[in-house]
């Protein structure tokens, strides 16, 4: 695979990643940050923000301001209905698109 | 927070310079709330971590010339189409218009100019949810206060009033005498003091919020840029990509003050109306102020 096809592959299911992930559970930059690049899906947490800014725009995420338990007042992102809707809209097209892709590329 | 976290953080800040003022907020928090919530070891890991500020500030412009998913196109396809972009209320021109309609509104047009103002910048993104409600709330405050001292002002006289008539009984009409006069206390103002310099003292205070508000706006445009700090690749990179912003600013600033003072001190000398330069020649102040945190911030 080129190294192009694979940074379209992972801008493609990005947005949708950060919002199965905030459906879990409300997280803060640096915790997006690190799951993220950990799955290599993103390259720095510089490139986190500005796709946050866009969810946010879109208004599928919103963020809130909690004191966290150890450090200052941390800022967090949580999945909005509309959030929801849009990441159940995404896991329907998900599966089949992933199955009959495998299908294809898998071979006999 | 240790010398090496600050260092990072104005890395930081000088390569965020390119970035649009919004972004360059967020990534600039986020990553300075991590690091102040551990101790110097980890926070030394962390940084290793996040990299080059470089690196994050060029992911950052790469990640919104690019848009998301695959050429660009917009918003993926299994999502709703997204509502129009508010960066629009981050741009200089915005700013300071809405700086001026908060400065001025209340002088161009009584009370619907200012609320104008108003909300114009609650619209923006550039200001902070407490400037916006310090801005809109101390106005309103020093209406109240003023209405307070009005008709504590009206009760003293209505008692002197009571107490002249009682004391001489005269309850035919009559002019003043001098004794009237020598009883009412000259330092509590006449009603029509109140009247014309309640809206005075109002008007000057909304200029004082509309400069301030300019300024914060103005310096935020400005802040990240200190390219003598920038460090690593593309000196002065930041500063360059930035001048756009700044010298929109400095050409608005130049035209208040000009227009201020050349507007205040003709209206001044043409109709003799100390009352009309006013608002002039503080928008002149105006100006001045901005190219004086212009120059500091530059420096």
């Amino acid at each position: 695979m080129t190294a192009e096809a694979g940074a379209q592959l992972r801008k493609g299911v990005v947005e949708p990643c950060i919002l199965g992930l905030l459906a879990r559970e409300p997280m803060y930059g640096w915790q997006l940050s690190e799951a993220l690049t950990a799955a290599g899906l993103i390259a720095s947490i510089g490139t986190l923000y500005p796709i946050l800014g866009r969810l946010r725009e879109r208004g599928v995420i919103a963020a809130f301001e909690q004191p966290s338990a150890t450090g200052p007042v941390r800022k967090y992102y949580r999945l909005s209905p509309e959030g929801e809707r849009e990441l159940a809209a995404f896991r329907e097209q998900w599966r089949p698109f992933t199955r009959a892709v495998e299908r294809m590329v898998e071979g006999p | 927070m240790t010398n090496t976290v600050n260092d990072y953080l104005e890395r930081l800040d000088a390569a965020l310079a390119h970035v649009p003022y919004v972004t360059a907020r967020e990534i600039r928090e986020g990553v300075a709330e991590e690091l102040r919530s551990l101790d110097a070891a980890a926070a030394d890991d962390r940084m290793r971590e996040l990299g080059d500020p470089q690196h994050i500030a060029a992911a950052a412009a790469g990640s919104l010339r690019e848009g998301p998913a695959a050429g660009g196109a917009g918003a993926p396809s299994w999502a709703p189409a997204p509502p129009p972009r508010s960066a629009g209320t981050a741009s200089p021109i915005y700013v300071v218009l809405t700086g001026l309609a908060v400065a001025f509104g209340m002088w161009l047009v009584p009370v619907v100019g200012w609320i104008a103002g108003i909300v114009l910048m609650w619209t923006s993104v550039v200001w902070r949810r407490w400037e916006k409600i310090l801005a809109t709330a101390v106005p309103l405050g020093a209406v109240a206060l003023l209405a307070v001292i009005g008709a504590i002002v009206n009760a003293v006289r209505e008692q002197q009033r009571i107490a002249a008539y009682s004391s001489e009984v005269q309850l035919e009409f009559h002019a003043p005498s001098v004794d009237e006069y020598a009883a009412t206390n000259p330092f509590i103002p006449a009603d029509y003091d109140l009247l014309w310099s309640a809206p005075l003292a109002v008007g000057i205070l909304n200029v004082a919020i509309g400069v301030w508000l300019l300024v914060i706006a103005f310096r935020r445009a400005l802040v990240p840029v200190s390219p003598r700090r920038a460090t690593g690749s593309g000196p002065g990179a930041g500063g360059r990509a930035n001048a756009g912003g700044g010298s929109a600013f400095t050409a608005i600033a130049i035209a208040m003050l000009v227009v201020g003072v050349l507007g205040g001190l003709g209206s001044a000398l043409l109709f003799a109306r100390p009352i009309t330069a006013a608002p002039l020649l503080l928008l002149a102040v105006a100006g001045l102020v901005m190219l004086v945190v212009r120059a500091v911030s530059r420096r």
